[in-house]
This record gives structure tokens, C-alpha cells and sequence, in this order.
């Protein structure tokens, strides 16, 4: 008896054992609860759209702290931060901007839409948003390090020969993000949520990166770039596509730049919500506290021309700048909007306000905001908006009729920027002749005008200043205009000067009355290298030594 | 079969044979009670007992016969404390004649004087008593830590010491335990064990240890040994009461640890649990303690008359304005030197007075002028005490243990005190069930409720940062009743937090004896700890002196306007089977083998919810808050199985040989990597054994050579589901529809090459046992590798996220053990023991890439722990410059080196030209080119060692136990470590011999505010004059007088009458003396600090304690 009890344990036992052994190969597969795996994730179209959002962190919009797209771009000809800002002189061992992680990202999200069941249309559009947004991510690498490595496919730690591969030229990586945008705008749905990337926000993309590509080609001869042509013909054919797409302008300039909610407006294709408690941002606290603003400049403000339509140095209405009263007096409404009709400054505060250089930037200002303190300003910001898409197409419009490829109309201002004028009171800017302008029929040339640029242009290029002022394109439109002198004091000194202000004690005057923001021998230089930023030399250290010559970029 | 009950109503009835012996016995009448006692009181008490034992006795012989014979009566007891000893078996040398003493020790045996008794018991010196008359014999045994025959527990069952191949040591559990005032086991294990170290950063209450088996053996994992407690993984040993546990069994080698698998790969700690005895009578303890703690070392406050000088010498030297808060230092200075010669001494309460102890007026920030003893107002005596009671016995088939523990500590603050309180419950039931089947059940539960006051400055320990930031004028007292904005308006303003810990563990256990060598052993434990934590912050209404006007305000952010609510459950579940099979084949051959399966499944879930603006604090509910709501959770879980077996063969007890292996599957991999094989091999070789070394058996017992081998696998990644491209979720910063989108972002980069770490390890070692088992010696060797070890390297941006991590590294671990244990009893009275534990190793990373060997990173090479700094040469000396400050022919420039407005000038620390260039610097900040760098010390402990000495004499008993480490430093940072760290916050007492031009000798250097940071990337915290340098580094070695324990016990015959079988009663000390030369006056192992600054933290503690054992 006893043995076989024994027996059938010895049997059960035995079962049990092999049950186990079976087991046991599942037993430790315990993939985690709380976390998404790629290799699990790429299920539905939801799971697609969750990992989008993640992209629209690179519009910043205003943002918090000091890094937003507007106000805070303030190395430019136009403003004077409250500190002496110079370039960059020495390469950093770090750069955020030299970032792949976008990228990356967006390779990631090709790779996978096609294991999602999704029918075809979704697939094309959420594969034109990835390429959207690789784009997006390529534009800025190239307009700030010029050479870049192109990376289309997501890499494994192994690939060492792509991860160190050299730079690709800048006119390979844009023609790929010309691409890829082309891509988008054929792919993305017209609409797929409220303020989401669509068919108008990849046209907006097209007009402003091809007006960049294109002028960066035609101007940065040295670099005999092909293909200026094909850049700003695409520029110009996407802001046409959205002139005629339903937008139009407020009749107010400044309500995009300052409105508490954006939805709805018709002047914006993309814009960012600020939300209180939810998001918000910094514009509103950094100039409207006691807090030095970066003012604007001397050069900044005479750029404004007087409500007749001509430059200050030709307009028999301008009253000069004795005080901020005659400043003001007949000029262009932007003026009066961008900046306060006060002075304020360090020893004459308004409110405990003051500014560097005493004109006080007034442009983003909204006291129905709840609450007025940085960081918890909750006006939404302009992503992509019409004005720019106006002065992108008039631009792009006179360099390729500078070029010859193609014959600007009058047409084509009053369809651009002659409505930007005419909302902010001043006369429409009239085409005479190959690149000659003149107001109701007043042929002129702007004294101040740069000799190697046509009036036209120069015009026009006014036209983008005034109405886009501290919105974050100056410095890039410099760069690729080919004028970054003009970020340097010894050959722009206007720049390092505010307003005409009756003298104060222990307030630095120049010796015509101007405020001067910074100390004597306080010198901005600009030198070719400048046009390009260095590439972090912490990076350039992880390469193998054949490849790191061609890393940096010139004089570096 | 006679049940204990039947025995104790008086109706004893002969038992059935238990156990067979070879041969025929003869048989034992049962012995008249009255022929050993004569008292009739105590007959009465004893004799069911007695009866038992006897009878138990009597089971043991099959076929007894009784003769004429003589009578032998007798008694055995401890000679540690004098308590009877149970259960040991008394045997008639030369013969199989015996039986087993009783509850009291006591048994009786018939045989053929003259005789020579042997007595023999598991947890003592075996000894030998010739018995020439018939008498009453009373014999005292040593208790034993090393006999040959001692059980180990290693890895899934027992082994006999001699047989053991492994590194393997084991702990004596009363003298490591016993006396101690311990809430947490693994304190009492501190320098116990050779190889295992333990470590404390400060002496809070809730403090953990860092336990390390063999020194760090990976740099990215725990690097902890897999503590089990009865075959179930017990990370925190706190959930056991001290006095539940039986035995602990450290094992360090692969050999012995391959059987666990992937998380035994730096070591492991088998801990089994007390369990009921068959045939045992009821036995009852009850032990307390009670004891109070002390800081053992800390700074000195300075008199502020002293301090403020070198603080306002160093503030113009740094071209700082002397101030703090706006108080101007000077005109403090004058004030606190007024108030010291009108008003000290004549202070009698705390309440401070207007004008005298202080000033203050409605457009100024107060100046404080009181100086007070700060470490009386902040700190007192700590209290505690335990409980413990333990209720134990056995019949023939069923056995029970159940015990009871209470504890409760007090921590050192005065004005808040936090405290700790636990309460253990831990039963047992053993039953056999049938012949062949036993069957237990065990159950285990812990309550833990850990109360402290709101952290407003983050934890509970910043307070001490904050305590020790400012000099002795900083306002401790009150004012109208009410504090200034200082640590005791927060610590009285705070609400009480608490962290509820239910830890509870039942486990089920079945023993099947297939045939006489076959067993099988199964087993099944659920483990559930859940966690509830409850904090509420709140206002602290205080006179706010940081502002003008000193208002009564609140003085604490609305950031800490909240209740938080916790909670957490780990899971755990063990599946154990596994089957022993021994044999014992013709020709000498013993044979055993081991086979099983092991499964754990783990998991983890909590969940964390805040409310902000609560309605009235002491009321710290979510529902009684009203503003903004944030919840978080988590749920992970992990799982863990095995296939092991194990071959012990051994000839004829001489050659060993020992091969394990195991299956192991671990949840922490890819599919690919998920199950691996490990395996180890040991032999041993017992030349005692041999004939030729006959002559050397009166001096040496037993002699055994051990070599082991094995490579373990380390599944510990640092991190779980390390081999998946885990996505992170969270709010991104655009909104749509008024709330912020949710996005998921992109995919950790993973390399698929990713597997486990390879532990290696290589151990020799020997085993000695000399003078009949009184002196026993070990030694072993060992060396450690873990090869493919993990790194995170640097990698491009173009990868496009941080580079995956890759089995890129490798380290290495040498080091050796040595033990030794005596036992010298002198005679029936006295008897004395002593062990000496020593223990070093070294580890060195052998491989990582950093090619040019920055001094930032590890480099290949590299000995772990060491710190880098530059050798003190002297003072700087007005010699040394030229008239316009620059530096004198000959001198190196040292001016690269100053931050600030620093300028090094006479009275500063003029570092060693190593590189003999001229100028100091640190070269590439590399291990290649160190400029006038080197390595100054290591952090890592040398020649760790403890020597404990003890004795008996009659009822007295002693025992000193001495811990230390041989070779320990540490670049320590704050304050504390360096003055003037921090601008102008605190000089302390020892800080005031700083270098004047009269001052030359100075202890420290000419004062500058600011030293926090230096020059040189790589270097540990520390600039200008206190860049990390060998004159200010910190000597951490130490020796302690860990614990001194006097007990005694009560003559018996004073208790007998009360039905008390015991009663020891003892003092004990915990860290009464220590002797170290750190350098500053801190507690060499309470060098934690919030925010980096060494010491300011819960100070370690010296305890005395007193308290009782009493068995009924």
C-alpha cells in the first residue's frame, strides 16, 4: 500500500515537474504594464496621433522663460537686449540646436504606419506628417549649422557608419526638405483636427522655406548653389495656393500678436494655445515688468516709413525724432503699435518700466491677459499667419523678377504687401519699371537703401522688418540676404542707440543725444564665419579623425 | 503513538521505536521519578516533564532490555548563560546506548560504570565526561560556531560543515542578536561577517544599509546580495524580528551561489526562520530591552564672538559685503560681544527678550545677539524599547512556534521627534502528517508605522541641514511665545507624516519522503507589503526675521499647501520543488543529489495622490483639500524562474566534489536572452583524512583545501524592461481643446546585443580546526570578474537619443577572508571564546570606454572609488611672491586654479608641481596626463576587519565585540568638511585655527568666502584652497566598540519555586568608544548631507540598554 502511494506521487510529482518546465518559457515574459513598447505600439490610428503631438513641441511659440519665438530673438538689428549681446566667438563644446532627436522621431513613425491598420488616405497623411515634420527639423538645423548630415531611416547603435557619417551639403538636405514637404502637401488631409498640420500648414512651410533656400542660393554666391529658381518659384506658387485659401487680415495688426484666443481668426493657418493652468508663456511678464526690456533700436524705428508711403529720409511729413512725439507723428499705425507711446528708461522708469533703449516693445501686450507676470501669460501665438505669407510672396516674386524668371505686377503687391499697408494706414507701394518703386506715382529710392540692392526689394524687404518685427525672422533674413553687417555696430552704429532723451545723470548720451545701451568699446563685429554657427565641438570629438576635418564649419 | 498530552495528564505509555539503531540495545526501565528529585513541590512540576523527555529518550531504542545497572542522573546547561540545554543527546562512549536531556536538561541513563559520557548537541562543542561513580553529573557545553558537524544551510538544503567546498560562512545568531537593541537584523550582521559589508550613511531611524557581499560588483545594478529568508527573496530584512531568526548562512563564492542564478551573482544571504521541534516541551521566553542613544560625534558650535571675525575676514577677502539676511556682521559682532558680558548667564528660559537678546524695528530684517546651546535646544536623548515573546513546542507529530515582538524608537529631534514602532507576529506549525510526509505552515507578519514631522525643506534630514547652515546666535527661542522663522518654528508648525508598512508572508511547505534517499521538498509563499504614506504640509505661522519688519506671518511656501496620499503593494510568489537524493554506495562513496525548480513572480503597484490649499491641516485628508488635484501611479512586474540541480560527491569524506548548476529565465531580457545557463563546479580536499598526516591529528582536527569556479549571470540592469524600446508618455506643451495634448514620445534607443552581466568567480581557501575542534581557521582567496558589464556610451547626436545601453565594461575584484574562532573553556566555571574576522579586496575597472582616461568618467584601469586631488605642499609664504603679487622664481604658478575674486597670497595652500612644470593644473584632466593630479585615497574599505572576546564565569557572562575598518577616506564637502564653503554661512569650533600672519601653524588656511567650486573638471566638489588635496581628505577608518554585552543569570535554584526555568539579566552598550581620526569631528560613518554637505545628517548613535530573557 504504502509503496504504491508512494508510485503515484512519484508519477504526480513527475507531471508536475514537466507542467512546470512547459511553463515556465511564458512565466518570465512579463512585458511592462505602465509603458508603451514600439514593438506593441503601432496599433491604431489613435496610438498614431498620440505619438504626433510630441512634434508640435517645436513650434515654441512664445514660451516660457526666454527661449520663445518672438520678443526674446533678440540678436537682430532691431532691438538692444538690456545686456551687450554679442555672437557666439569661440565653438561651444554644446549645442541644443544641433539636435537629431526630432528626427529620429519622425523616422520612427515612417517605418511604422504601414504595420497600422489604417486605410491608405490615413496612412499617406500621417506619413506626411512625419515627413512634415523631418522637414521642419532639417530647416532649422541647416539654417543655423548650414551642412548637415541627411538621416532617413532610424538607426540602430551598430550603424557607426551612419551615425559618423560626413555632413551632407545644404543644398542636397534642402532639396530633400523641399521634398518631403511636397510630399506632405500632396498626403496630409485638408483637415484632420482643428489647428493641426494640414495642406495650408505645409504651404505656409513651402513659403517660407523656399523663400529661405531660394535667396540663401541666389545671394550666398560663394557657395554656387544651383536650383535658386526652383526654391522661389515654390515659394511663391504656395503662397499664392493660400492667398486664395479662404484667409484673410484682421483689420487690426496687432490683434494676432496679442489675441486671448486664436481660434477663429483668419488670419492664422497654425497658431499655439496658451491656456491658464494649462499653458502658459512668458511674452506679457518679460515686457511689462521692472524687468530691463530689449528695446528697439534707433535702426529698428526709422525702418518705419511715414503714413505717406515713403521712407522717413524722403517723406516731406516726417517730423524727425527730437522727442517720441514727432517719432510717432504721420508714421506707419505698425509703428505706433509696436513699441509704446512712452519712453521709458533707466532713469526715467514709467510704472517701474523701463526699456534698454527706451522705446519699449508694446506688440504682444494684452491687460485682459488675467494674469500679467511671467510665466503665466495665456495670449495664443502665431504659428504660421498670413502677413508673413504676403511678404514672403512679394519677395519672392521680385527676386525671381530680379533674376529674370519672372515679371512682378503691381498685381502682385496690391494682392501682398500693399494690403499690410493699406491695414496700417500707409500708401500703397507702387512697381515702376525692372525693380523701381514709387508711391502714387512718385518714383523714389530710400537714401538709407543698400547700394547692391534694387529699390523694389529693398521695399519689400521693409515691407517683412516692420510688419514682422521681433517675431523671430530677422536674423535668419540676414543671413540669408547676405547682409550680416548689419548686425554689426561699427558698420550699422544705429543699432547700439535708442531714443533722443533729454541728458540724465549717470544715463550714457551720445553725443547727438541718443541713448547708448552699452559701454563705449562694447563692439558686435560680424565676420563671414558668423553666417554659420559652430557645429559643438563635443560632438566633433566623437568622430573618427578623417571625418572631423570636414565636421566644423569654415573659420571655426 | 503516545500524544504529549496523555504524557502530561500522568498516564505515561511506552512508545513505539522511532527511529532504529544498528544493532540490539538493551532496555531501559523507566525511571522512578522520585529517584531524582527528592522535593515533592518540584516533582510535581517536573515529573510530566521528565516524563516526556525520558520517553523520548526511551523511543530512540528499539528491543531494550534493562540489566543491572547504574543509575546516572545529570544535567546539562550552557555555559554561555546557564540555561538548561534541550535535546542533546547523551551517549555511553563506545556503545549506542543514550537518550536526550529533558526541558530541564535533565536525563537519566542506566550503564556499567565506570563510563565516559558523550555529549553531543547541534548548537554546541561536543564534550566528553567520564563518570566514575553514580552521581548526579552536571555537565556544561560551549556552545559551538564552527564544529565540523555543525549544519550549514546553503542553497536548498543543509550541509555539514566539513563537506562544505564553497565559500560559505555562517553567523552565530546569539552572540550577533542577542543583548542588542536591533529593529533590523542586517545592522546586527555589520562587521560579523567576513566579505559582507554593511554600511550606513547617517543614523536615522529609518536608515538603510548598503550590504555588499565581496565589494561592488557591477555600476549599474544594486550590486546587493539576493537575501533570502526561508526560500524567499527578502530585500529588506527589517520585516524580521531579530529574535525569530535560527541561523544565517552567507554565501559567497559562484559555487555556492550558482544555484540561485541570476540574482545570487554578488552573493547571497540564506536566512532561516525558528520553527517548532518535534517532542519538545512548551518552552516560553520572554525577552525585553530598553535603551537610550546619544549622538557619538558631532561639531561644535563656535562662540559667535570668535566666528564672526574669520566669517567677516573671509566676506572682504572674497569682496563679499559682511552680512547675512541683511544683518550687517560687524555691528552683530558688537552686539552678541554686549550681550555676552551683560546679559549671558542670566537667561533661565527660552523666551527671548526685545533689546536684549535681540533688536528689531519695522523697516530692518532682526539682528540675533542670544547665543544658545543649539545641539541641546535641537537634539535630546533618544528612547526605545522592545518586547519579544516566543512560545514554542512539540509532540511527536506536531510542532508550533509562535512569537510576538514590539518595538518602538524615538528619534533625536526635540522639538519633533520622529518615531518608529513595529510589531512582529510569527507562527509555525509543523505536522507529520504520515510517516513520509511532513507538512508546515509558516506565517510571518510585520507592522511598521514610521511617524516624522513634514519635510518643508524636502525630506525629514534637511532639517539638519538647515540646523547646522547658521552660527549660535540663530534664533532657537521664542518671542511672546512664538518662534522666529528657524528650524523649530517648521518642525513645530509640521504635521505628524506617516509610512504604514504591512508586510505579510505566509508560506506552505510539504516534505515527501519517496524512499529512505529519495525527498522531496516543495514549497509555496505569498508575500504581500503593502504601503500607505500620508503627508500633509501646511502653513508654519512664524516671526519671519528674513524680512524687514520681522512679521508674524506665514513663513512656508504655498508649495507645501498640500496632502499627499500613497500607496503601494509588492507582491511577491514562490513556487520551490526540488528533490534530495542521498546515498551512501558500497566502497566509500557518498552520494547526493539535488534537483528543483524554482519560480517567483513578482509585482509592484502604487498610486500617488496630492490636493493643494487644505482646509485646516491637523485634518490631512484629500477630501478635506480644495484645490488642484495631480495622481500618479505606477504597476510593474517581474518574474523569475529556474531549473537547478546540484551533485555532492565526496570518498570517503576526503575528496569532495561539488558541481551546480542552474536554468535560469529572468524577466529583465529580450526573448533571445531571457533563459541562460550557469553553472559552477567545487572541490575540496581534506588531508587530515590522509594516513600520513596522522601525526598531526592532537593539533589539527580537520584540514581542508577548497577551489570553486563558476560564472553567474547578473540580470540586475539598473532599470527594468532595459531591453525594450520603452516609449514615455506625458503632457506635451500644446494645447488642444483647452488641456494639454497627451503624447506618447519616441522610443528609447536599445541594442540588440544587450545580455546579461557575466559574474565570474575564482575562490581558494582552506579550512582549519585544531585543538578537538576549539580553534578553527579560514581562509580564501577570491577573485571576482564581471566581464560585460553595462555601460551607456557616449554617442553622437545624429543617433538621435542617448546612446543604448551595451555590455561594454568589465571589473574586477580581488581580495582575501581570513576567520578564526576559539574556544577555550578553562573549567566548569569559566570558559572564554574569541573571533577575528579580516577582509580586503580591491576592484579595478578593467575595460570602459574612455579612451583618453578623463578623470570625469571611469577609465579602463581605474581602481574603483579612488579620489582624485593634488598632494598639500604648505602654506603659501610672503617669500613665495614678488612685490606686484606675482609668483617668486621657482614657485609654481598656482593662479589657473583660483575662481572668483581668489588670488593666492601668503596663508593659502600652496599645492605640490608634481609634473615638475611650473605651473599647477590638471594636465588633460586625465588618467594620461594627470598635470599635478594623483590619486590621494579611495572611498572603498580596506582591511575590514572585527574581533569579539567573551567568556563565562559561573552566572556571569561577558561578551566585547570590536569592529572596524583598516583604510577608508572620503573627500568630504559642505561646511562641515571645509570652512567657508558656502560664502559666509557657519565657522564651527574646530574651524576657528585658520591662518593669521601670527597664526602661521594654522589648522586651516587664511579664510575666503566661497570654496564650493574648483577649476579642474572631474574633481569632487572644492575650489581655490580646498580643491580635493591630501591634507584635508577625510580618514574614515575607524575601530569601534560596536557592542559590549554583561549578563547574569540568576542561580536557578532562587527561580525553581516560581515555575521559572531562567531569568539573565544584562547591560549593553552600542558604539560606546570609536576610535578614528576623520579630521572633523563627525562620525565617520554619518557623512551624508543634503545637498552634498557631509554630516549634516541624523548623527549615528551610541546606546546604552538594559533588559531580561526570561524562560518559564
Amino acid at each position: 500500500m504504502k509503496f504504491k502511494i508512494n508510485k503515484y506521487y512519484k508519477l504526480g510529482l513527475s507531471l508536475m515537474a514537466v507542467a512546470l518546465f512547459t511553463g515556465c518559457a511564458k512565466f518570465v515574459d512579463k512585458p511592462p504594464l505602465d509603458n508603451f513598447s514600439n514593438d506593441e505600439y503601432w496599433t491604431s490610428e489613435t496610438n498614431v496621433r498620440t505619438y504626433n503631438w510630441g512634434f508640435y513641441e517645436m513650434f515654441t511659440g512664445f514660451g516660457t522663460g526666454t527661449n520663445g519665438d518672438f520678443y526674446f530673438t533678440w540678436l537682430s538689428d532691431d532691438q538692444a537686449p538690456s545686456g551687450f549681446t554679442n555672437f557666439v566667438l569661440n565653438a561651444p563644446a554644446s549645442d541644443g540646436r544641433w539636435t537629431f532627436a526630432n528626427i529620429r522621431k519622425a523616422n520612427i513613425m515612417l517605418e511604422n504606419i504601414d504595420k497600422v491598420p489604417m486605410d491608405d488616405e490615413a496612412k499617406n497623411h500621417w506619413k506626411g506628417v512625419a515627413r512634415f515634420f523631418r522637414a521642419l527639423a532639417y530647416f532649422r538645423l541647416v539654417k543655423v549649422f548650414g551642412d548637415v548630415p541627411w538621416i532617413n531611416k532610424s538607426l540602430d547603435i551598430s550603424e557607426q557608419d551612419i551615425i559618423y557619417k560626413p555632413r551632407d551639403s545644404r543644398a542636397l538636405v534642402m532639396d530633400s526638405v523641399l521634398s518631403d514637404l511636397n510630399f506632405a502637401y500632396a498626403n496630409l488631409r485638408q483637415t484632420d483636427q482643428d489647428n493641426t498640420v494640414n495642406k495650408d500648414v505645409a504651404l505656409a512651410l513651402i513659403s517660407r522655406v523656399g523663400l529661405y533656400a531660394g535667396t540663401y542660393r541666389k545671394y550666398h554666391t560663394e557657395l554656387q548653389l544651383p536650383d535658386a529658381e526652383k526654391f522661389l518659384t515654390a515659394s511663391k506658387e504656395a503662397s499664392a495656393k493660400l492667398m486664395t485659401a479662404g484667409y484673410s487680415l484682421n483689420p487690426d495688426f496687432r490683434t494676432v500678436y496679442s489675441s486671448l484666443d486664436l481660434s477663429g481668426d483668419k488670419e492664422c493657418i497654425l497658431y499655439k494655445q496658451y491656456e491658464p493652468g494649462v499653458l502658459t508663456h512668458s511674452v506679457i511678464g518679460y515686457t511689462n515688468s521692472s524687468t530691463t526690456m530689449a528695446g528697439l533700436n534707433k535702426n529698428a524705428i526709422e525702418s518705419f516709413v511715414c503714413t505717406d508711403g515713403f521712407p522717413i529720409g524722403v517723406s516731406k511729413n516726417y517730423e524727425g525724432d527730437e522727442d517720441l512725439d514727432h517719432t510717432r507723428a504721420n508714421r506707419d499705425h505698425r509703428l505706433l503699435e509696436t513699441i509704446s507711446d512712452f519712453l521709458c528708461y533707466k532713469t526715467h522708469l514709467v510704472n517701474g518700466l523701463s526699456a534698454s533703449t527706451g522705446y519699449r516693445p508694446a506688440k504682444f501686450l494684452q491687460p485682459a491677459d488675467e494674469n500679467q507676470l511671467a510665466p503665466y501669460n495665456s495670449t495664443d501665438a502665431p504659428i504660421f499667419w498670413l502677413p508673413e505669407i504676403l511678404d514672403n510672396y512679394a519677395e519672392a516674386c521680385a527676386e525671381l523678377d530680379d533674376m529674370g524668371k519672372y515679371t512682378i505686377t503691381q498685381a502682385d503687391l496690391d494682392n501682398s504687401v500693399n494690403k499690410l499697408r493699406a491695414r496700417s494706414g500707409v500708401a500703397a507701394l507702387q512697381v515702376v519699371g525692372h525693380q523701381g518703386t514709387a508711391i502714387n506715382g512718385v518714383a523714389f529710392t530710400d537714401p538709407a537703401k543698400d547700394k547692391d540692392v534694387p529699390s523694389l526689394i529693398w521695399e519689400i524687404r521693409r515691407e517683412r522688418r516692420v510688419e514682422l518685427m521681433m517675431c523671430g525672422f530677422r536674423f535668419y533674413d540676414l543671413m540669408r540676404w547676405k547682409k550680416g553687417e548689419k548686425l554689426d555696430n561699427t558698420k550699422n552704429p544705429d543699432i547700439f542707440l535708442g531714443a533722443k532723451v533729454p541728458p540724465a545723470d549717470k544715463l550714457d548720451l551720445n553725443s547727438e543725444g541718443y541713448i547708448e545701451p552699452y559701454a563705449a568699446g562694447s563692439n558686435r563685429i560680424f565676420t563671414n564665419k558668423y553666417y554659420l554657427s559652430p557645429v559643438p565641438t563635443g560632438q566633433i570629438a566623437l568622430y573618427p579623425k578623417d571625418i572631423q576635418d570636414g565636421m566644423q564649419n569654415p573659420d571655426w | 503513538m503516545a500524544s504529549l498530552g496523555r504524557l502530561k495528564a500522568g498516564m505515561p505509555k511506552r512508545s513505539q521505536p522511532a527511529i532504529k539503531l544498528a544493532g540490539k540495545l538493551p532496555v531501559y526501565p523507566a525511571a522512578q521519578p522520585s529517584q531524582i528529585h527528592g522535593g515533592k513541590r518540584l516533582k510535581l512540576v517536573l515529573m510530566p516533564i521528565m516524563l516526556a523527555g525520558l520517553l523520548v529518550g526511551l523511543s530512540l531504542f528499539n528491543s531494550v532490555r534493562a540489566q543491572q545497572m547504574d543509575t546516572i542522573r545529570g544535567n546539562v546547561y550552557s555555559t554561555v548563560d546557564g540555561t538548561p540545554v534541550v535535546g542533546a543527546s547523551v551517549t555511553v562512549k563506545g556503545s549506542t546506548q543514550g537518550t536526550l536531556t529533558d526541558s530541564n536538561g535533565n536525563f537519566l541513563l542506566l550503564a556499567n560504570l565506570p563510563v565516559i559520557l558523550s555529549f553531543t548537541d547541534i548548537a554546541h562543542l561536543p564534550q566528553e565526561v567520564p563518570v566514575n561513580e553514580n552521581k548526579l553529573v552536571s555537565v556544561g557545553m560551549q556552545p559551538s560556531t564552527t564544529s565540523l558537524n555543525d549544519v550549514v544551510v546553503v542553497g536548498y538544503g543543509e550541509q555539514q560543515r566539513g563537506q562544505v567546498t564553497g565559500a560559505v560562512s555562517t553567523v552565530d545568531v546569539t552572540k550577533t542578536f542577542r543583548d542588542r537593541p536591533l529593529t533590523d537584523p542586517i545592522k546586527g550582521l555589520q562587521g560579523v561577517v567576513p566579505g559582507l559589508s554593511i554600511s550606513y550613511s547617517n543614523g536615522g531611524l529609518t536608515a538603510g544599509a548598503t550590504v555588499r557581499i565581496r565589494g561592488i560588483g557591477s555600476l549599474v545594478g544594486s550590486g546587493s546580495p539576493l537575501i533570502m529568508v526561508d526560500n524567499v527573496e527578502t530585500d529588506d530584512l527589517s520585516v524580521l524580528n531579530p529574535d525569530d531568526i535560527e541561523s544565517v548562512s552567507v554565501l559567497k563564492d559562484a559555487a555556492s551561489t550558482a544555484i540561485y542564478g541570476a540574482r545570487a551573482a554578488f552573493g547571497v544571504i540564506l536566512i532561516k526562520t525558528k520553527t517548532g521541534r518535534m517532542n519538545r516541551p512548551t518552552q516560553v521566553t520572554y525577552s525585553n530591552n530598553f535603551y537610550w542613544s546619544n549622538p557619538t560625534t558631532l561639531p561644535d558650535y563656535a562662540d559667535p564672538t570668535k566666528e564672526l571675525p574669520g566669517i567677516i575676514k573671509a566676506d572682504e577677502r572674497a569682496g563679499v559685503t559682511p552680512e547675512l539676511f541683511g544683518m550687517d556682521l560687524n555691528k552683530l559682532l558688537a552686539g552678541i560681544q554686549n550681550w555676552k558680558e551683560k546679559y549671558a548667564g542670566t537667561r533661565t528660559s527660552d523666551e527671548m527678550v526685545l533689546g536684549e537678546d535681540f533688536d528689531m524695528t519695522d523697516s530692518t530684517i532682526p539682528y540675533f545677539y542670544r547665543i544658545w546651546d543649539v545641539k541641546k535646544m535641537m537634539l535630546r536623548t533618544q528612547p526605545g524599547q522592545q518586547h519579544n515573546i516566543r512560545v514554542s513546542g512539540g509532540s511527536e507529530n506536531i510542532a508550533y512556534y509562535v512569537s510576538a515582538g514590539y518595538s518602538k524608537e524615538g528619534g533625536i529631534m526635540r522639538v519633533h521627534p520622529d518615531q518608529v514602532q513595529k510589531y512582529n507576529i510569527s507562527t509555525g506549525v509543523t505536522a507529520h502528517v504520515t510517516k513520509w510526509w511532513d507538512l508546515n505552515v509558516k506565517m510571518l507578519y510585520r507592522n511598521f508605522e514610521y511617524d516624522y514631522p513634514f519635510g518643508y525643506y524636502g525630506a525629514t534630514q534637511n532639517y539638519f541641514y538647515y540646523m547646522w547652515r547658521w552660527g549660535a546666535y540663530w534664533p532657537y527661542g521664542t518671542y511672546q511665545g512664538k518662534y522666529f522663522r528657524n528650524i523649530p518654528a517648521y518642525l513645530n508648525a509640521a504635521q505628524d507624516n506617516t509610512v504604514i508598512d504591512n508586510y505579510s508572508r505566509v508560506d506552505l511547505s510539504s516534505n515527501i519522503k519517496l524512499t529512505k534517499d529519495l525527498n522531496v521538498h516543495a514549497d509555496y509563499s505569498i508575500v504581500r507589503d503593502n504601503v500607505v504614506r500620508q503627508n500633509t504640509g501646511g502653513p508654519v505661522m512664524a516671526w519671519n526675521s528674513w524680512t524687514s519688519g520681522t512679521p508674524f506671518e506665514n513663513i512656508s511656501s504655498s508649495g507645501y499647501d498640500y496632502t499627499s496620499a500613497e500607496q503601494m503593494r509588492n507582491n511577491i510568489n514562490v513556487f520551490n520543488i526540488y528533490a534530495t537524493y542521498d546515498k551512501h554506495l558500497a566502497g566509500s562513496h557518498h552520494l547526493k543529489l539535488m534537483a528543483g525548480i524554482n519560480a517567483q513572480s513578482n509585482s509592484n503597484i502604487d498610486f500617488y495622490a496630492e490636493r493643494k490649499n487644505i482646509l485646516d491641516p491637523t485634518k490631512g485628508y484629500l477630501d478635506l483639500a480644495s484645490g488642484d488635484m495631480t495622481a500618479t501611479g505606477g504597476n510593474a512586474q517581474s518574474a523569475f524562474a529556474g531549473y537547478f540541480g546540484r551533485v555532492n560527491y565526496d570518498y570517503k569524506d576526503k575528496y569532495l566534489l561539488e558541481l551546480d548548476g542552474r536554468y535560469d529565465g529572468s524577466s529583465s531580457f529580450a526573448a533571445k536572452d531571457r533563459w541562460s545557463m550557469f553553472g559552477s563546479g567545487s572541490v575540496g580536499y581534506r588531508i587530515s583524512k590522509e594516513k600520513f598526516m596522522e601525526f598531526i591529528k592532537p593539533f589539527i582536527t580537520d584540514w581542508k583545501f577548497r577551489a570553486s569556479y563558476g560564472a553567474i549571470g547578473n540580470q540586475d540592469l539598473g532599470g527594468s524592461n532595459r531591453y525594450l524600446p520603452l516609449m514615455g508618455a506625458g503632457a506635451v506643451a500644446w494645447v488642444v481643446n483647452g488641456v494639454e495634448a497627451q503624447g506618447v514620445g519616441a522610443p528609447n534607443a536599445v541594442a540588440n546585443s544587450l545580455t546579461w552581466e557575466k559574474i565570474t568567480t575564482l575562490n581558494l581557501g582552506t579550512d582549519i580546526s585544531m585543538a578537538h575542534d576549539k580553534v578553527s581557521l579560514s581562509f580564501d582567496w577570491f577573485q571576482r570578474t564581471n566581464d560585460g558589464m553595462l555601460t551607456q556610451n557616449a554617442v553622437a547626436s545624429t543617433f538621435g537619443t542617448a546612446a543604448p545601453w551595451v555590455n561594454g565594461g568589465s571589473m574586477r575584484t580581488r581580495g582575501w577572508e581570513l576567520s578564526l574562532n576559539g574556544n577555550l573553556p578553562v573549567n566548569k566555571d569559566l570558559a572564554f571564546y574569541g573571533s577575528l574576522t579580516l577582509t580586503d579586496y580591491k576592484t579595478v575597472i578593467t575595460k570602459w570606454d574612455n579612451a583618453s582616461k578623463l578623470i570625469s568618467q571611469n577609465y579602463s584601469g581605474e581602481t574603483y572609488g579612488d579620489i582624485w586631488g593634488f598632494e598639500t605642499d604648505r602654506y603659501f609664504t610672503a617669500a613665495d611672491f614678488n612685490q606686484d603679487g606675482s609668483y617668486a622664481t621657482g614657485v609654481a604658478d598656482q593662479s589657473g586654479l583660483a575662481s572668483g575674486n581668489f588670488k593666492y597670497g601668503p596663508g593659502d595652500i600652496k599645492y605640490k608641481d608634481l609634473d615638475g612644470n611650473g605651473v599647477i593644473n590638471g594636465g588633460d584632466f586625465s588618467a594620461n596626463n594627470p598635470g599635478d593630479l594623483k590619486v590621494i585615497g579611495n572611498t572603498q574599505p580596506r582591511y575590514m576587519y572585527s574581533f569579539r572576546l567573551g567568556g563565562v564565569y559561573r552566572n556571569l557572562d561577558f561578551d566585547f565585540f570590536f569592529q572596524g575598518v583598516g583604510k577608508q577616506s572620503y573627500w568630504g564637502t559642505g561646511d562641515v568638511a571645509m570652512p567657508n564653503f558656502r560664502g559666509g554661512d557657519i565657522l564651527y569650533a574646530h574651524q576657528l585655527d585658520y591662518w593669521t600672519p601670527d597664526n602661521t601653524n594654522a589648522k586651516y588656511p587664511n579664510p575666503y568666502a566661497g570654496n564650493a567650486s574648483g577649476k579642474i573638471p572631474g574633481l569632487a566638489a572644492g575650489g581655490n584652497n580646498f580643491y580635493p588635496q591630501s591634507k584635508y581628505l577625510l580618514n574614515t577608518a575607524y575601530l569601534r566598540l560596536k557592542n559590549v554585552s554583561i549578563g547574569y543569570t540568576l542561580p536557578r535554584q532562587w527561580l525553581s519555586r516560581y515555575d521559572i526555568k531562567s531569568v539573565r539579566l544584562y547591560v549593553s552598550g552600542e558604539n560606546l568608544f570609536t576610535f578614528s581620526d576623520l579630521g572633523v569631528p563627525l562620525d565617520p560613518e554619518a557623512l551624508d548631507g543634503y545637498s552634498a554637505s557631509t554630516g549634516r545628517t541624523f548623527p549615528i548613535q551610541r546606546m546604552y540598554s538594559f533588559g531580561a530573557q526570561i524562560r518559564l
